[in-house]
């Protein structure tokens, strides 16, 4: 077992907790910049998911596991499309419980 | 998502539709002693964990003892996340998961050509949702792989960590239970039930988990009772003592002696301020065992002994 590089579920301001730490996030893929892939996060924040699969179709829903190396700012390790039926509101509440009173399960 | 509600006793590994794990597992006494050791206690469930949860366990086994996460015992477990480190061998399969809050590594014996075909759709980088036995020997732990599926709905990866912290909170509140249970004190008033049902979680490829089921155990212990319920005449317990001897050493102050016609039943209540019923309860004890006799009347009493 191994728990030494947790990544935090953040949602866009809860990752301005967590900068140069490694983190996932779910953002639905608004369009793609070249290398990188702009995305709506959960809680309706713009990220710049660097390195980002640009494999993943806009609208669809992308998790990125990476480091957090700006407040609105991604530099991916991992990425997986969530497809395009996710809910978000769920994985919003997900991360405030996983940063507030669940904090011990996770980190 | 749906929510079944079954009854506590039907409750088991084998509950629900599409899960048959191809390796026999152990299936203990549901009735079995909690303070029994061994793994014939083992909760019988699948518990939802986060890697962590696994680890901070490891870190607190002991060689005699289970593994336990929050006080309780635990065998299956269901972990969601990542595969890395996939290694196809003749004799076993292993891989490695990753949930976000560690990696874990589990292992598969292949026994014959089903296990292999079982395990063949599962490849690095994909989500899937493993259910495991848990296994500690001589300080390491071994974690046995049951079943290993792909996940089509993401959405379960949020389902199943909200079921880890939904169940870390059911058993957080049986640990409460027990320890209040132990003292017999006032806090029984002041506890709230817990859940009445159990709540099973069905996923969208028809597995059911139950989360821990032993809850419920408690739900009927906590009748509408008051700090005054220690003092129940029926249960005889030491705090019902010393309300009889209470009622008693009334009757036996030398003032109330003087008296011939002994204490109204009134009058013990003014004195002491506890509920008529629990002063006529006192009294019946004293009066069967002989402390106390009727005088003028069923509302007039007297102690038997002469100062």
């Amino acid at each position: 077992m191994d728990t030494s590089s947790p990544a935090v579920f953040v949602n866009g301001e809860i990752m301005k907790l967590y900068m140069g730490r490694r983190v996932r996030t779910v953002v639905q893929v608004v369009r793609n910049e070249g290398g990188a892939v702009v995305g709506q996060s959960t809680d309706n924040q713009q990220l710049t998911v660097k390195g980002g699969a640009t494999s993943v179709p806009v609208t669809h829903f992308m998790e990125v596991i990476g480091i957090a190396d700006g407040p609105q700012s991604i530099r991916a390790e991992i990425c997986s499309d969530f497809g395009s039926n996710f809910d978000t509101s769920s994985y919003n509440g997900l991360c405030k419980l996983a940063n507030g009173q669940f904090k011990n399960l996770f980190l | 998502m749906l929510h079944p509600q079954f009854d506590q006793n039907s409750v088991s590994l084998f509950a629900g539709p599409g899960f048959m794990p191809s390796q026999p597992t152990q299936v203990a006494d549901p009735s079995a002693s909690p303070s029994k050791k061994g793994r014939s206690n083992l909760h019988q469930g699948i518990i939802p964990v986060t890697v962590k949860q696994i680890a901070d366990a490891f870190a607190s086994f002991g060689e005699k003892s289970n593994l336990k996460i929050n006080g309780v015992d635990i065998s299956i477990v269901r972990v969601l996340g990542l595969v890395t480190n996939k290694v196809e061998r003749v004799t076993d399969v292993s891989f490695t998961i990753d949930d976000g809050t560690g990696k874990i590594n589990f292992n598969r014996w292949i026994n014959d050509a089903s296990d292999t075909t079982e395990l063949a759709p599962i490849q690095n980088g994909m989500y899937v949702r493993v259910h495991a036995d848990l296994k500690g020997f001589q300080g390491n732990m071994c974690a046995y792989l049951i079943s290993a599926r792909p996940m089509n709905d993401f959405n379960d990866v949020v389902l199943h960590f909200i079921e880890c912290a939904h169940t870390n909170l059911l058993t957080e509140r049986v640990n409460t239970v027990t320890l209040t249970q132990g003292g017999i004190g006032s806090s029984i008033g002041q506890l709230t039930a817990p859940s009445q049902t159990p709540t099973h979680f069905s996923h969208s490829d028809g597995t059911y988990s139950a989360p821990f089921p032993g809850s419920t155990a408690y739900q009927a212990s906590f009748p509408n009772q008051t700090n005054q319920a220690a003092y129940s005449y029926s249960s005889m317990d030491s705090s019902g003592n010393a309300m009889f001897s209470m009622v008693l050493e009334v009757f036996q102050d030398p003032s109330n002696l003087r008296h011939e016609h002994g204490l109204h039943i009134d009058d013990v209540i003014r004195k002491l301020g506890i509920p008529r019923n629990k002063i006529l309860d006192a009294i019946n004890y004293l009066v069967d065992v002989g402390h106390i006799y009727s005088t003028i009347d069923e509302n007039h009493y007297k102690s038997a002994q002469n100062y």
